[in-house]
C-alpha cells in the first residue's frame, strides 16, 4: 500500500514557497550572467565563469526547488513531522541565497573572502537541513521505498557532495589548503548530479508520477533496488576515482544503465496513463527524460571518443534538459496542490467546508501561461545545445529564452501565491459575516 | 436505504476529493457511499473523521480501492452495511 499526503500533517505554506518563489529570481540570476559573460564559457570547464553558473543553477535553482519541495513532501508524504519547521526553513533559505551568491561571485572574481563565506553559510544552511529532515526521517511513522530513498538522497547524496563541495571550495579559497582539484572535483559532480539530485527525482517520482500523471505504479525492483544500487555505484565509482583509476569507465557504465532504468521506465509508464489529456507536466517530464537519456549515450560515446564539447553537452543535457525541465514540471503540480490542500485545511478549520468553493487545482495557474512556458523553456534548451557546437549568437538567443522562461516561471507561481491569499480573505470574510448573522 | 456508487478512479487529483465530499454532503439517512479509488485516499480520511463521517477501505475487484463512506450516528447505514459485507 502507498500513503498519499495527508492534510495534518502540511507544513504552514510559506515554508515551501520560499523557496519555490526564489528559484526563478536565480534563474533570472543566471541567464543574466550566461548574457553577460557570453559563448567564452565553452572554453573550458575549469573557467571561473563556468563555475559560477553552474552553482547558480544547481544551488539557485535546483537544490532550492528541491529543499523547499522536501520540507513540504516530508511530513506529508513520511507522516514525518520537522521540528521547528518554520525557523529551519528560514535558517536554510537565508543561507542558502547568501551562500550561493557569494559562491558564485567568489569564484567568478576569484575572492577568497567571498567563498570562506559562502562556505560557511551553505555548510551552516545544509546542515541544519540534513540534520533537521533525517531527524524527521528517523522518526518517520511510515517507511516506504520513497521514504528509504530520500533517507539516501538527504544522508548521503547531499552531504557527501556538500563535503566534497567545503573540501573543494576551501582548497580554492585558502592557498594552505592542498588543491584537491583532480582528484575530487570528479566525486562531487557525481555525488551531487547522481546522489542527490537524480536520486531525490526518482523517489519523488515514485510518488507523483502515478499520482499526478494517471500511470501504473513504477514496478516493484525499480522502488526497492534503484535507490540502493545507485548509492552503491556511486560509493564504487568515488572509491575506484581515487584508487582502481582502470575500474572508473566500468562503474560509468553501469551508472550509465542504472539512470536508463529509470529514464525508459518513466516514459512506458507515462505511455500506459489512463488520461490521455494534454497536460504541461507531462511535456516537461518527456523533456527531462528524452535528455537523461540522450546525456547518458553522450557519455557513453565520450567515453570512447573524447571530445572537448562532449563533457559539455553533457552537463548541459543533465543540469538544464533534464533536472532544469523535471523541477520546472514538477512545480506545476506541486505549487498548485500545495494552494489547494491549504485552502482545503482553511475550510476544515474554519468550518466552511462545503459553504465555500475553492478554486480547482487547474484553475491556480492558467494553463496557457504554463504552456508558454514550456515553449520558451524548450527553445532555450534547445538553442543552447546547437550553441555547444555553434557559439554565438545561438548563445545569446539561449539565454534571452531563458530569461524570458524564468520570468514568466516566477510570474506564474507568484500568480498561485496571490490565489491562495485571495481565497484565504474571501474565506475569512465569509467565516465573519456568518459570525455576525 | 440505498447504496450510492463513485468511480473515481480515472479522475486527476483533486478531483476524486472533491467529488467525494460533495457527495457525501448530501447522504439521506440509512444511504451510504462506495468510492472505487486507484490509490488510497489519506486527505480524504482527515476530512472525514472532521465531518463525522465513518469509513472502511477494503482491497476491490475491479479497483484497487473501495471505500465505504457513512455517517457514524446513521445505525441504519451502518447494520445495512454490516449485513451486506458479511
Amino acid at each position: 500500500m502507498y500513503p498519499g499526503l495527508s492534510l495534518d500533517q502540511a507544513p504552514p505554506i510559506l515554508v515551501p514557497f520560499r523557496f519555490f518563489l526564489t528559484a526563478p529570481l536565480f534563474g533570472i540570476l543566471a541567464s543574466l550572467f550566461a548574457l553577460y559573460i557570453g559563448d567564452e564559457i565553452f572554453a573550458s570547464r575549469w573557467l571561473p565563469s563556468i563555475l559560477s553558473l553552474t552553482h547558480l543553477f544547481t544551488l539557485g535553482i535546483i537544490s532550492m526547488v528541491m529543499v523547499g519541495a522536501l520540507f513540504q513532501m516530508l511530513p506529508v508524504v513520511a507522516g514525518a513531522a520537522l521540528i521547528a519547521e518554520t525557523l529551519v526553513s528560514r535558517i536554510v533559505h537565508a543561507c542558502l541565497v547568501t551562500g550561493t551568491l557569494f559562491l558564485t561571485g567568489g569564484l567568478y572574481q576569484n575572492i577568497p573572502w567571498a567563498i570562506n563565506l559562502a562556505l560557511i553559510a551553505l555548510a551552516i544552511g545544509l546542515l541544519s537541513f540534513i540534520m533537521a529532515t533525517s531527524y524527521a526521517l528517523w522518526r518517520a511513522p511510515r517507511s516506504h521505498d520513497s521514504v528509504k530513498g530520500m533517507r539516501l538522497a538527504i544522508t548521503m547524496g547531499l552531504l557527501i557532495t556538500l563535503l566534497l563541495g567545503l573540501i573543494l571550495g576551501f582548497g580554492h579559497s585558502d592557498s594552505e589548503t592542498p588543491l584537491l582539484r583532480e582528484l575530487l572535483t570528479r566525486p562531487h559532480l557525481l555525488w551531487g548530479a547522481l546522489g542527490w539530485v537524480s536520486l531525490l527525482v526518482a523517489v519523488i517520482a515514485y510518488q507523483v508520477v502515478p499520482m499526478f500523471q494517471m500511470t501504473p505504479e513504477y514496478p516493484s525492483w525499480i522502488r526497492r533496488y534503484w535507490a540502493r544500487v545507485l548509492i552503491g555505484l556511486l560509493i564504487a565509482a568515488s572509491y575506484a576515482e581515487i584508487f582502481i583509476p582502470i575500474l572508473v569507465e566500468p562503474i560509468g557504465i553501469l551508472l550509465a544503465v542504472t539512470l536508463l532504468a529509470f529514464a525508459v521506465t518513466t516514459l512506458r509508464l507515462q505511455r500506459k496513463r489512463k488520461r490521455r489529456l494534454p497536460d504541461v507536466t507531462l511535456n516537461f517530464w518527456r523533456l527531462g527524460m528524452g535528455a537523461l537519456i540522450t546525456s547518458v549515450a553522450v557519455y557513453v560515446l565520450n567515453l570512447f571518443w573524447p571530445q572537448p564539447p562532449l563533457s559539455l553537452l553533457i552537463g548541459t543535457l543533465f543540469f538544464i534538459g533534464f533536472a532544469l525541465s523535471v523541477i520546472n514540471g514538477m512545480l506545476y503540480k506541486i505549487v498548485p496542490f500545495l494552494v489547494w490542500l491549504h485552502l482545503q485545511n482553511q475550510l476544515l478549520s474554519s468550518m466552511q467546508l462545503g459553504k465555500i468553493k475553492i478554486p480547482n487545482m487547474k484553475k491556480i495557474i492558467p494553463d496557457h501561461l504554463s504552456k508558454r512556458q514550456y515553449w520558451l523553456h524548450t527553445s532555450a534548451f534547445i538553442c543552447l545545445i546547437i550553441s555547444v557546437f555553434a557559439g554565438n549568437p545561438v548563445f545569446q538567443i539561449s539565454w534571452s529564452l531563458f530569461l524570458a522562461s524564468f520570468l514568466l516561471l516566477g510570474f506564474n507561481l507568484l500568480i498561485a501565491y496571490r490565489c491562495f491569499q485571495k481565497e484565504l480573505i474571501r474565506i475569512a470574510l465569509k467565516g465573519t459575516k456568518e459570525q455576525q448573522q | 436505504m440505498a447504496e450510492i456508487q463513485l468511480d473515481v478512479s480515472e479522475l486527476e487529483p483533486c478531483e476524486p476529493l472533491e467529488i467525494t465530499l460533495q457527495t457525501i454532503s448530501t447522504l439521506k439517512p440509512g444511504d451510504w457511499i462506495r468510492v472505487y479509488h486507484r490509490r488510497e485516499p489519506f486527505p480524504l480520511y482527515t476530512l472525514l473523521k472532521q465531518q463525522d463521517f465513518c469509513w472502511q477501505t477494503q482491497t476491490g475487484k475491479n479497483h484497487p480501492f473501495e471505500i465505504l463512506i457513512w455517517r457514524c450516528n446513521d445505525t441504519q447505514a451502518e447494520s445495512a452495511l454490516k449485513h451486506l459485507e458479511s
